[in-house]
């Protein structure tokens, strides 16, 4: 009996620590390159922190801006409507609500009064000025990996800014998440609070389409999975999560689910523009990085990143794949009315004068369905939060623009044009419900707001 | 003037004018002195008009501004070669006018309708009296004008004829234009006796003979839209196809916030985006029906200035803007719903006795909510300042009303204010209100060139007069006989000034002689708005009757009677409390309960019908028509509804042109049902949340009816305007329809928020 | 510079390439038959034919035409579908204001230049995107009922 115990104890002890020791190996974001790395003072290679050859010469401030796009700090920092980077956008999490804050140079409600060892302590620590812990809403754990240097750049940025007067909006959380000093015990196992370390094994490219991805644009906080403390599971590196709503898809090289079939050329435009033809455009919280953040980099960073993606490991997740020929012609083929009825005449009156029957658009190529991965997710997520919130996003391309149907159209009718788009141009119908729509809309942080002219 | 021009006073006098309509007397005396003060006597434009018969006749309608351009103005014009021209004094809206009162002159005129030519007249109220369209009173007002006008005409033709062939004026006959003698058997063309026509004194208009109904040959008969050709191949016809020599483009960028006045804006970066020719603010007149404060964008085409507004950015002073919100309101309304207010506006017996003692009471709660009327052609005007002259193309409902602000707008007295009137692609009384004729005016003082002010559709949802939500609360009760006893409604609207309602927010004098109780008591609460609210088609009714007609079918089930059974008891239930006060409300519980017993009738009410489906009727009074409408429909689980069927049946006197009756019964019909379906207006801290119709859910082809039966009891009762009666019935008979197909009742709208929704 | 070929005709403006077609009909080349009701493609009365199919011209970017020939409604009675459906609506007094029916026409003419005989569905499918704010929808559908027995 007792040696039973004591095997029982045992065995919880050896499972309890390979879990913890799974649970470390998944914390590392860069673990899955292998070879060795070394620190950044010892490193051989080019440059790869800091803002591009370009801006070498440029000052502080300048240098910073730059920063600052690829740390893409201003989407979180900007409610809708609000003033950039003066805080307020709520995060609706499955155990309440937390709202960005005010980091523009108000001495009272921003962050006029930071030090520069204040502001690093945030960065890499999540630590507030007043020593209280942040949330890590705020990717302090991905912000760890950045220098010194490229966080005070950004905070010498920062601090041009005209400050505006923002009080900090109160977050909504239920018990335990209202505990703040939870959070200790958090950073402890997941925020190993280390600076970038160059990978020797890989070319200077490489390291700064890491540096790029991790450290600033911190990619893995919306595209890897979670685990059951709520922090990045790397196993399952870039395979794709549900963040606030939408659907990040897997940007793993899996060549069904991933991205590994997509060329350079695309996966390049994409990650410049927002969009790529053939593979739809951004929208949600993608748009936003596309446009506050990606559509901001150098040529040459944006292919550093491309050339980084590309090595990660291909992880399958469970989308089918991507249906790349247009639907007939005609609305009595294909996907058949009686199935959707409803879906099919809202589709007829809303969507199809851009989208058309076949899902290619015959006004402009980022209003095609074909090939687009949202409409070939047979969970319809994204579809339906595109639906809901539209799309208002300016590329180097041109105006990218759909209204928002969330205000209008019932419940019903969304689950049930989505459904049917899912159905027509991708390669399974989805199973939408009003249900499932109004949780959809409970999840999404926040309406996009939608073009103020014709 | 000020006084005049809040937007209150529109509707207050809109309504007037409504219960005026079918007097002996009082209606059209204004509009007539006006007109006969100008002429001296007679039926001045057809004089005139015969004057212009011969060598002058090509000349263009000119601008009104000196007496002998006014007379040419006038309604019609005869030419050699025997075209007859008739102009339209009345906006073109969609509601058929400028084909009804074509055919209204051309009877009495005798005229042959092959040979009509319809033009629209310019503004100039002196010569034409009332040049508006709300309130579906085009018709009643002009009815005796034009009738006269055209009996005016031919009587000066037979004698000019007479005199001609040396005859007896009784024995000249006219028909399709052409006049002949009997006994001689000699004719002629109208066109070749009008000039000598034109020399025969004019006729007193009361020794005018006008035909019975009897006698019509043209009214009454199915008629396309004279603009129907130019309309189906795109010829330029409304406001926003004007184009002038040299003409320039303008938007306007008022505060979302209705209120909020511009501090500054970015001028120099909005002056260098490409194609800007100007950018400048406009401190405006402060009030919503002229113009608010602006900024003011000129560029070179219309995209130009749409595309340099998107890098606006205007610092609003929100010192006096709205913080209005429709959910804080709608939770206001339910909690001050159940405290009857101290005064009541009416009082009739003693509604508290009945209560007491009845066989049965009822309560409910109803409310619906803002809406917009978007009418498909966004707001614009274009406007040109040139010579001390305003001179603008508007499409209006009201150009009469429209004119002096422009004047006081533009700083000139109103003779020099000269309006166009276009075609207008839409109105349902949002333009009943001219701000943008207004801020087009302002606008133009500063540009040296004829300027086209364009709203983009989201400007046309942000800056509406919309239709204000209303809560009802109310209470009934049915004595023992089973009919109606009492009638309590404590209604919650909005104010405006903090006095009277808000325009379009008056319980409407229309629902007095609907609900007959015996016993009856209204009183109101009004919150603070500061929202523009306005007429929208069939303003009040549109709604009201909505919440009324439903709870009666709430009392009549109560009752234990039939529905249609109950509604004829109380319409036709003697309370001279409640009986028209205003001897020119043309109010028939006749008339009613013939509308009510034929829509019964041809719905097949006491059908029974299989479970799941349902029949509701409901009926009203609404701008001197009578009318019920009845829907046959079934309800799934889901919640989806199939219309099966849609029966609206109106007495509005005799029919002018049936296919154009057909149309606004079936269309007023429509929107009634997308209305009630679908549309609402949210308001957030001042600011309209719906920007187009992606979120506004207007209905599509797909989920409209396959037909809507319309039928007619034509009288000798003065007709009324088709454009708004066949709207305020239909949602309460939807709502009702459900109930019997389901037991639920509905008491909100819309009906998209109860989970409802049209089968596809 | 560009060139469009417009009802048949060769046309030149001088716009920049992003200006959608609506503004650049109506605005440059006095084409005021094409209308603008929303500009988010929801209500349909910018509807043109672009080789051959409807697109909504408030859409379309000017500079993405190329060599498309373009139809507006002021060509469409050129057609023999446009011209039947124009003569079917006036027969019936479809239009109440009339302003959505320029773009109902074309949307009409292309469904019946690809479905001589449409059904009911056929006409909901080609016609739900083209909003009517009188509700003219009964007659519409009637209309094209009727230009259709005429091409039988
Ligand atoms: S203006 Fe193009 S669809 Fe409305
Ligand atoms: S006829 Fe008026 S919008 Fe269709």
């Amino acid at each position: 009996m007792r040696r039973g115990l004591g095997i029982f104890v045992a065995v919880l002890v050896v499972v309890a620590l390979g879990f913890a020791g799974w649970l470390y190996l998944g914390r590392n974001p860069l673990g899955f390159a292998g070879g060795s790395t070394v620190a950044l003072a010892s490193y051989q290679g080019a440059t790869v922190t800091g803002a591009p050859t370009a801006l070498a010469f440029a000052d502080l401030v300048k240098r910073g801006e730059y920063l600052t796009h690829a740390a893409d700090c201003q989407a979180c920092h900007t409610a809708p409507g609000g003033a950039p980077f003066a805080g307020g956008f709520a995060f609706n999490m499955p155990f309440g609500t937390i709202y960005s804050t005010n980091i523009t140079p108000d001495k009272e409600t921003g962050i006029g009064n930071y030090s520069d060892a204040q502001f690093l302590a945030a960065m890499h620590r999540g630590i507030r000025a007043d020593g209280e812990k942040l949330y890590p809403a705020m990717p302090y754990a991905s912000y760890s990996l950045m220098t010194d240097a490229d966080a005070l750049a950004i905070k010498a940025y920062l601090f041009t800014l005209t400050p505006v007067k923002a009080p900090a909006k109160s977050n909504q959380l239920s018990w335990p998440f209202n505990q703040r000093g939870l959070i200790a015990l958090w950073n402890v196992a997941f925020n190993p609070d280390e600076r970038f370390r160059p990978n020797t094994g890989q070319s200077p490219q490489w390291n700064r389409g890491a540096y790029l991805a991790e450290a600033m644009g911190h990619c893995g906080e919306c595209h890897t999975p979670r685990n059951f403390a709520f922090a990045l599971d790397n196993h399952d590196k870039f395979a794709g999560a549900l963040t606030a709503g939408w659907r990040a898809y897997n940007i793993s090289s899996d060549k069904t689910s991933g991205i590994g079939d997509w060329s350079d050329a695309d996966l390049y435009a994409y990650l410049a523009t927002g969009h790529a033809n053939g593979h739809g455009g951004a929208a949600g919280p993608m748009g936003e990085a596309a446009d506050d953040s990606l559509s901001y980099l150098t040529p040459d960073d944006t292919h550093a990143l491309v050339a980084y993606l590309r090595s990660i490991p291909a992880r399958a997740s469970d989308l089918p794949r991507t249906v790349t020929t247009a639907a007939p012609a005609s609305y009595k083929e294909g996907a058949t009315a009686q199935a959707n009825m409803r879906g099919e005449k809202i589709f007829a009156g809303a969507c199809a004068s851009c989208h058309d029957w076949t899902g290619v658009s015959p006004v402009t190529g980022f209003a095609t369905l074909t090939g687009v991965r949202a409409v070939n997710d047979p969970s319809a997520t994204n579809v339906a939060q595109t639906v809901i919130n539209g799309v208002s996003r300016k590329t180097a391309d041109g105006k990218i623009f759909m209204p928002a149907f969330g205000g209008g159209y019932s419940d019903d009718d969304i689950a049930a044009v989505a459904n049917y788009v899912t159905a027509r141009f991708g390669a399974k119908g989805a199973d939408l419900t009003a249900k499932d729509v109004a949780a959809l809309k409970q999840q999404a942080a926040q309406q996009s707001k939608e073009a103020p002219n014709g | 003037m000020a006084d005049f021009a809040r937007s209150d006073a529109y509707l207050s006098a809109l309504l007037q004018e409504v219960h005026s309509v079918g007097a002996a007397r009082a209606p059209f005396t204004i509009g007539r002195r006006s007109f006969f003060k100008l002429t001296g006597a007679g039926v001045a434009g057809l004089v005139l008009g015969f004057h212009l018969g011969d060598t002058a006749f090509a000349a263009e309608p000119a601008n009104g501004n000196d007496a002998a351009n006014q007379a040419m103005n006038a309604f019609i014009r005869i030419a050699p070669d025997n075209t007859i021209t008739i102009y339209s004094k009345c906006p073109e809206i969609g509601q058929g006018i400028k084909t009804s009162f074509g055919v209204i002159i051309a009877e009495e005129l005798d005229a042959d309708w092959a040979h009509v030519v319809m033009e629209q007249a310019d503004i100039n109220p002196k010569v034409y009296g009332s040049q508006g369209a709300g309130g579906s009173t085009s018709i009643p007002r002009a009815w005796n004008q034009l009738r006269q006008a055209g009996a005016g005409a031919k009587a000066m033709l037979v004698a000019a004829a007479a005199q001609a062939w040396s005859g007896d004026p009784s024995q000249i006959t006219t028909r399709d234009s052409v006049l002949t003698h009997t006994a001689s058997g000699r004719s002629a063309t109208y066109g070749s006796l009008a000039a000598a026509a034109a020399k025969m004194p004019v006729p007193d208009p009361k020794s005018l003979k006008l035909k019975t109904r009897a006698e019509y040959r043209l009214i009454g008969k199915r008629y396309r839209g004279v603009d129907d050709p130019k309309v189906v191949s795109g010829q330029p016809l409304f406001g926003i196809d004007v184009q002038r020599p040299g003409m320039v483009y303008a938007t306007y960028t008022k505060c979302p916030a209705a209120g909020g006045k511009v501090k500054s804006f970015n001028a120099d970066e909005i002056k260098r985006q490409p194609g800007v020719l100007d950018a400048f603010a406009i401190e405006g007149t402060g009030l919503v029906v002229e113009v608010m404060p602006g900024v003011a964008i000129i560029a070179r085409d219309t995209w130009s200035a749409f595309q340099a507004r998107e890098k606006l950015r205007v610092d609003w002073d929100l010192g006096e803007a709205s913080t209005d919100s429709t959910s804080h309101f709608s939770a206001l309304a339910k909690e001050v719903a159940a405290s009857f207010p101290q005064k009541a506006d009416d009082n009739v017996g003693d509604v508290d006795k009945s209560f007491a003692n009845a066989a049965k009471t009822v309560e409910a709660y109803y409310e619906y909510p803002f809406a917009a009327h978007v009418p498909l052609e966004p707001m614009n005007t274009t406007a040109h300042w040139h010579d001390g002259i305003m001179e603008l193309w508007v499409p209006t409902q009201q150009p009469d009303r429209g004119l002096p602000l422009i004047g006081k707008v533009a700083g000139v007295v109103p003779e020099k204010v000269v309006m166009h009137q276009t075609r207008v692609g839409g109105g349902f009384g949002r333009r009943l209100v001219n701000d943008y004729a207004c801020e087009a005016a302002a606008i133009a003082l500063k540009v040296d060139a004829p300027v086209k002010l364009q709203w983009s559709r989201e400007d046309d949802f942000a800056h509406d007069f919309y239709r204000p939500a209303g809560y009802h609360q109310f209470k009934g009760a049915i004595d023992r006989g089973g009919r109606l006893d009492a009638w309590q409604e404590h209604f919650i609207t909005f104010t405006a000034d903090g006095k009277k309602e808000a325009s379009g927010a008056n319980l409407t004098d229309n629902l007095r002689y609907s609900i007959k109780a015996p016993n009856l008591r209204r009183g109101k609460t009004m919150f603070p708005l500061k929202i523009p609210t306005g007429a929208w088609r069939a303003p009040g009714d549109n709604a009201q009757v909505f919440a009324a007609q439903s709870f009666m079918h709430e009392l009549s089930l109560a009752s234990g009677r039939d529905h249609v059974e109950f509604l004829l008891d109380a319409v036709n239930r003697d309370v001279p409390e409640l009986a028209p006060k205003d001897a020119s409300v043309n109010f028939s519980p006749k008339r009613a309960t013939d509308v009510i017993k034929m829509c019964a009738d041809k719905a097949g009410w006491g059908k029974t019908l299989p479970k799941g489906s349902g029949l509701g009727l409901a009926w009203c009074y609404s701008h001197a028509g009578h009318v019920a409408q009845a829907v046959e429909l079934s309800v799934d689980a889901d919640k989806s509804i199939r219309i099966a069927r849609i029966v609206v049946v109106l007495d509005v006197g005799p029919i002018i042109n049936m296919a154009g009756s057909e149309a606004q019964a079936q269309g007023a019909s429509t929107d009634a049902l997308s209305t009630a379906m679908g549309l609402k207006i949210t308001i957030e801290n001042g600011r309209i949340r719906e920007q187009n119709y992606n979120s506004y859910p207007i209905l599509r082809m797909p989920f409209a009816p396959m037909n809507i039966d319309a039928y007619f009891i034509q009288s000798d009762n003065p007709p009324t305007g088709m454009g708004e009666p066949a709207f305020p019935a239909l949602a309460p008979a939807l709502g009702n329809a459900i109930f019997a197909a389901t037991g639920e009742r509905v008491r909100k709208l819309p009906l998209r928020d109860l989970g409802y929704s049209l089968a596809a | 510079m560009l060139t469009l070929t417009v009802n048949g005709q060769s046309r030149d403006v001088d716009v920049p390439d992003d200006m959608p077609l609506l503004w650049v009909l109506r605005d440059h080349l006095s084409l005021v038959g094409t209308k603008y009701g929303c500009g988010v493609a929801q209500c349909g009365v910018c509807t043109v034919h672009v080789a051959g199919k409807p697109v909504r011209s408030c859409q379309l970017l000017v500079g993405d035409v190329g060599t498309r020939p373009i139809v507006t409604i002021e060509g469409i009675g050129a057609t023999p579908n446009g011209a039947k459906l124009q003569q079917a609506w006036m027969e019936i007094a479809v239009p109440q204001c009339g302003y959505c029916q320029a773009g109902q026409i074309m949307s009409a003419t292309a469904l019946l230049d690809a479905n001589p005989q449409p059904d009911d569905a056929d006409i909901d499918a080609a016609m739900a995107g083209n909003l009517c704010r009188c509700g003219t929808y009964i007659r519409i559908r009637r209309a094209i009922k009727n230009a259709a027995a005429k091409s039988a």
